[in-house]
């Protein structure tokens, strides 16, 4: 299992980081701190199984980083959590209806973190079935 | 401020008065001319007046003496008949009774009497021979003589190489009635008088215009001298007269005629007179008045300068006004642009360190609690409570600015609903205090939904929070209608109010109790006012009937327009 953490505070990512560690993900992490270096990731290397994305990013926001994630046909099936301090509807409708799987806002402090690190191993790792992710190579072969 | 310097109304007031001087002394000279050339002309008419008057008598001198030349030169050529040669007192009989003179004598050139007739006067002639002899002839004053007074004339006559003067006397009534006749025309004047006066001042004749006989006439008329030809005299009622004077020839008479100068002049007088000055003094009048108006025009047009400048300056002030109040506006814009971003800041940049530090410290303490010393794990505690209660004062203030800053909304919100939400949010409070929450029908009332929930928590979670340590907290919340307005009140058995600070607790972060003692922000009551002023209302605290304090909100009717008790009476249905 892959999971990419798309999140631009460092003291955010490492909370997550820990909080991620503490519920055992701790093998499957990868980081990208602003939405062109995750687009770049995402392009570039084996697709992940799940992307936990923050929507207030610097240079390219959470928002484009969704947007293009769904118009990619080899990303466009990727399970996205969004994961933002937003409590706006307006962020919350875009997200969904951009097809983000899941929106949720940060919590505030450690315990509370861990609780959604915890619940999104139950329910992303452990419970749900997600489809294979296509690797680049191949979409170029079959290209 | 330069010492020379003149108000521009003071300076236009000065010109005003300046102008308005000179036309009035142009118009004082225009006008004095024109009074002096009326009043020269009006007293050379009266003078004119008055010699007409005076030649009048001249005229009549002339008319009389040439009468008398043709009267007495007829008698002159009779006498030249009839006494050349020896003259008889039977002869001069004779003709004293043909002619109806009283005697008649006839003297030779030297004054020797030649022949009388009968009663002849030993002096007959005495005073008129020499002036025959040198005139031709001549005419006495009024002689007294036995009988009756007569008048004495001498008529010179020639006789071979000499001549002889012949005396006649005549009664004086012959002499008036020709004179009166004479005189008549002399008055026509209402009033005017004329005599004939001798040389002793005796009156020979008088007529009156309009008087049948005359007065006598005064002394200054008798007496005056031959030489004093005209004059003014006052009259026995105290009436200016005019009189002229004429010297009869031949005679030592004079032609005295007197007027009242009243109706000489009354050809240059009455309205003649009076109207030239009457529009002399109207224009006079109408001149000030004129000068008077250029003065105020002059002024008032200072004023109107003035009231310009003024005008201008205020407009100015108003244009400056209207530039700080768009500056005011702007400002007003910003604030409420800053407060915005105030918010968004609170939200986002200071909850994201706020989030790092909260984050961080239950991290050290989940995992290194019991690994460090006893006070690393209480600081760590101290650091998540002051992390926590940082967090509810930017929830607090969130709340706050979102009240000014959202746009109401207006509904009919049913506060019992209402009432049931806010019980819903406030459980985890409600079982923790163990508290009781009651309430009365509560009426429809018309706002904004959100504010009007978040206004009904904060002050029920106020009214258990307040409460003594071991009593169970009992909020309750009813309303009544007050008229035009409904009342909500919140009672509570908490710990009450001191009076004192029942204004102040609306303050912004007033509290009256320490957070240890009380948690809270001190911005709770703050939003609940803000919510209530929004709505148009009002709120205060008050302590309670029975302990405790009430918290009393006024909706007016304003707002609360389609109010209904729906459930006053639920036991109706």
């Amino acid at each position: 299992m892959r999971i990419l953490v798309v999140e631009d505070l460092g003291a955010d990512a490492l909370l997550f980081r820990e909080a991620l560690r503490d519920a055992g993900l701790a093998q499957s992490l990868s980081f990208a701190t602003d939405g062109a270096e995750a687009l770049d990731k995402l392009r570039n290397e084996p697709a992940p199984d799940l992307l936990l994305l923050d929507l207030d990013l610097p240079r390219v926001s959470g928002r484009e980083v969704l947007d293009g994630v769904r118009r990619d046909p080899r990303l466009r099936m990727l399970p996205v959590v969004i994961i933002t301090t937003s409590p706006s509807p307006d962020d919350i409708h875009f997200a969904y209806e951009h097809h983000a799987n899941a929106y949720m806002r940060k919590p505030n402090g450690y315990l509370a973190l861990s609780g959604v690190a915890e619940a999104i191993r139950d329910f992303w790792i452990r419970t749900a079935i997600l489809p294979q992710p296509v690797h680049p190579q191949a979409r170029l072969a079959n290209g | 401020m330069s010492g020379d310097y003149q108000h521009p109304a003071e300076r236009q007031r000065r010109r005003g008065n300046a102008l308005a001087l000179a036309f009035l002394a142009i118009a004082a000279i225009g006008l004095g001319v024109g009074a002096w050339q009326l009043a020269r002309s009006q007293s050379h008419d009266r003078a004119d007046l008055r010699s007409r008057y005076s030649s009048r008598a001249t005229v009549a001198t002339a008319l009389i003496d040439s009468l008398f030349r043709l009267a007495y030169t007829q008698q002159g050529q009779q006498a030249a008949q009839r006494f050349s040669g020896h003259v008889t007192r039977k002869g001069l009989a004779a003709y004293a009774k043909r002619n109806q003179v009283s005697y008649a004598a006839v003297l030779s050139q030297t004054g020797q009497l030649i022949a009388a007739s009968p009663g002849t006067p030993p002096d007959a002639g005495k005073t008129v021979a020499a002036r025959a002899v040198a005139k031709g002839l001549a005419v006495s004053d009024l002689l007294r003589r036995p009988g009756a007074p007569v008048i004495e004339s001498a008529v010179r006559y020639p006789v071979a190489k000499h001549v002889r003067i012949l005396v006649t006397a005549s009664p004086q009534k012959v002499y008036t009635a020709f004179l009166n006749g004479s005189l008549r025309p002399l008055v026509p004047v209402e009033g005017g008088d004329a005599y004939m006066i001798d040389g002793r001042g005796m009156v020979l004749a008088g007529v009156s215009a309009n008087r049948k006989r005359p007065p006598t006439p005064s002394a200054k008329l008798v007496k005056g001298s031959a030489t004093d030809r005209s004059g003014f005299f006052d009259g026995r009622e105290g009436e200016q007269n005019y009189f002229a004077r004429a010297q009869q020839p031949q005679t030592p008479w004079r032609i005295v005629i007197s007027a009242p100068t009243r109706s000489l002049y009354r050809p240059a007088s009455g309205v003649s007179r009076w109207l030239p000055w009457v529009v002399i003094g109207l224009l006079g009048a109408a001149l000030l008045a004129i000068a008077g108006l250029v003065r105020r025009a002059l002024a008032a047009s200072g004023e109107i300068a003035v009231a310009n400048e003024r005008l201008e300056s205020s407009q100015a002030r108003l244009r400056e006004t209207n530039v700080e109040l768009l500056q005011a506006n702007t400002e007003l814009q910003r604030s409420n642009a800053e407060l915005e971003q105030f918010a968004y800041v609170a939200s986002h940049d200071l909850s994201a360190p706020l989030r790092a530090v909260a984050g961080f410290s239950q991290l050290l303490a989940v995992r290194y609690r019991g690994r460090l010393d006893a006070n690393a794990d209480q600081f760590i505690d101290h650091m998540q409570e002051g992390v926590d209660r940082m967090q509810r004062i930017i929830d607090d203030l969130l709340a706050y600015s979102r009240v000014e800053r959202t746009a109401l909304t207006p509904e009919d919100v049913e506060l019992d609903t209402v009432l049931e939400e806010v019980q819903r949010v406030l459980k985890p409070e409600i079982a923790e205090r163990d508290a009781t929450i009651t309430s009365d029908p509560l009426p429809v009332v018309r706002g904004d939904r959100g504010q009007l929930a978040q206004l009904l928590q904060n002050l029920v979670a106020n009214g258990m929070k307040f409460c003594a340590p071991g009593v169970t907290p009992h909020v309750h919340v009813s309303a009544e209608s007050r008229g035009a307005s409904w009342r909500v009140m919140v009672t509570d058995n908490g710990i009450g109010i001191d009076p004192d600070h029942a204004t102040r607790v609306f303050e912004m972060f007033h509290r009256l109790h320490s957070a240890d003692e009380y948690p809270g922000t001190g911005i709770g009551l703050a939003i609940c006012k803000k919510i209530v002023e929004r709505h148009g209302g009002e709120i205060k605290i008050e302590p309670g009937p029975e302990g405790g304090s009430v918290v009393t909100v006024d909706l007016p009717s304003g707002v609360a327009r389609k109010l209904r008790l729906e459930h006053q009476e639920p036991a109706a249905t």
